[in-house]
């Protein structure tokens, strides 16, 4: 899969920079900057995305995202390592390994890109004693919709007309890393279809309209994190 | 109430059939290097069945009248000059370096010219279009294949009516496969281009769509896409026989 690493600007100092928790049975969670393929697999399809939605992902959505991510940890008692922290090493490592895609087949080289992850979770627990790593994503997934609505990774959404056929939605999804690389829980949350029928027919939404809607945002990212947070709750910190 | 499916495909437009046989004066070529057919990554599972296809177009190119530098010497001639270069991909993203795959395709070219006699160069590939359907047929690039769903009089009846919910979606997009054939001449320049539709990639069952397991693997649709595609190139790059 194609990947995107925006840059991680500092939004919302007084959120992100927390001090480090008092309380030494506080987990630290390292986060990651929730990340947004340019294209995938879908019903055998490519869906690419549009230009216009990279840059509202770039430019203001993935800042929402992040932060609700953020408040939704902290609220579970979690202490949050802001992103540019796991980037940082992110981006040391890979260089490290000058990129983890062949330069001649375009091919993800597996060995490398987990060199690169354990490497990350590693410095990520000695460096700044984070017990986990989460690292969210928005993904593509084919939705069947039919009597007139959609229902995926535990929301729904209205198509506005009776159909039945198949497309695609969005969902966020957020997989939680151990400090030795290996992923231990992961939750999905579904954010927004991409098909409507305001005139009775099956239409794509405008792909600028995927991240507008905050209500739709912040219960994509509470379904998201239930299961990594009911992980957490229930598990030891790695010490 | 119409009905119809949401399948949105990324569409890989070929020029209009007859626009590159239009040109005036064809041009006169003895030796063609023919690359394999090129297949879209989401697809690689089938590079064996797309093997035959390259086959069926050297064939073809043979019986028309021109010289064929085989696909394995020409693919060996591309895969000596990448990794010459370095290859084209970005090892941190993944993603095609534009200027560094063109001077590999213009050493390539260099050498197929001076090592091997090649007056031009073509590339084949398997092209991911949206096909639209209507009434339970597809058609694209030249050919047209049923989608499974329903049509015709029994769709035209019960359109608009309760009972219309028993039927399978009648349009929309879907995806299909083509043959693209491209013919560049050893300065670059895009001599001929033309695409022939093989079959479509998911068929309806039950109304749902499910993918076709072997899209490549019927050779009367094969030879179907290799016509379609080469048909109009002894017009626009003439067999100079006997050079």
């Amino acid at each position: 899969m194609r990947r995107r690493w925006p840059l991680f600007p500092i939004i919302g100092l007084a959120l992100l920079s927390a001090p480090a928790p008092t309380d030494p049975h506080t987990k630290t969670i390292a986060l990651s900057s929730i990340e947004l393929p340019d294209a995938a697999l879908v019903d055998s399809n490519w869906i690419r995305l549009d230009a216009s939605a990279r840059a509202t992902f770039d430019s203001a959505a993935h800042h929402w995202l992040d932060s609700l991510i953020t408040v939704g940890l902290r609220d579970a008692g979690l202490h949050v390592l802001p992103s540019p922290i796991a980037a940082g090493i992110w981006r040391r490592l890979v260089d490290s390994v000058q990129g983890f895609y062949d330069p001649l087949t375009g091919a993800l080289v597996e060995e490398e890109y987990r060199a690169v992850v354990l490497g990350t979770a590693r410095a990520l627990r000695a460096q700044h004693g984070a017990d986990a790593w989460v690292r969210p994503r928005v993904e593509l997934v084919p939705v069947a919709f039919r009597g007139g609505s959609v229902q995926w990774d535990g929301t729904s959404e209205g198509l506005g007309a009776r159909l039945k056929g198949r497309s695609s939605a969005t969902s966020i999804v957020v997989e939680l890393i151990d400090s030795t690389g290996m992923p231990r829980a992961s939750g999905r949350g579904g954010l927004k279809a991409l098909v409507h029928a305001p005139s009775g027919r099956p239409e794509r939404v405008a792909w600028t309209s995927i991240f507008v809607d905050q209500k739709r945002n912040h219960r994509a990212v509470t379904l998201a994190l239930e299961t990594v947070i009911e992980y957490l709750a229930g598990g030891e910190p790695q010490r | 109430m119409n009905r119809c499916i949401a399948l949105l495909v990324v569409c890989a437009g070929a020029p209009p059939a007859d626009a590159w046989a239009a040109q005036a004066t064809p041009s006169r070529v003895t030796v063609v290097a023919l690359a394999p057919v090129e297949v879209p990554r989401d697809l690689a599972q089938h590079g064996l069945a797309v093997t035959r296809l390259t086959a069926l177009i050297a064939t073809t190119l043979r019986d028309s009248g021109y010289a064929v530098v085989p696909p394995e010497t020409t693919l060996a001639v591309w895969v000596r000059t990448r990794d010459a270069l370095g290859g084209f991909y970005d090892t941190y993203t993944g993603k095609v370096i534009p200027t560094k795959r063109d001077s590999i395709i213009s050493a390539t070219r260099l050498a197929l010219r001076d090592g091997f006699g090649a007056d031009v160069w073509v590339r084949p590939s398997i092209r991911i279009v949206a096909a639209r359907f209507e009434g339970g047929r597809a058609r694209w690039d030249g050919i047209d294949d049923a989608t499974g769903g329903t049509g015709g009089p029994l769709a035209f009846l019960l359109q608009g009516t309760v009972w219309s919910a028993l039927l399978t979606p009648t349009s929309g997009t879907i995806a299909g496969a083509s043959l693209h054939v491209a013919v560049d001449d050893m300065d670059g320049r895009r001599l001929y281009e033309r695409a022939g539709g093989i079959r479509l990639l998911a068929h309806l069952v039950q109304g749902e769509w499910q993918a076709v397991t072997n899209p490549f693997g019927d050779p009367s649709r094969n030879a179907t896409a290799v016509r379609l595609a080469l048909d109009s190139l002894p017009v626009v790059v003439a067999p100079r026989r006997g050079r």
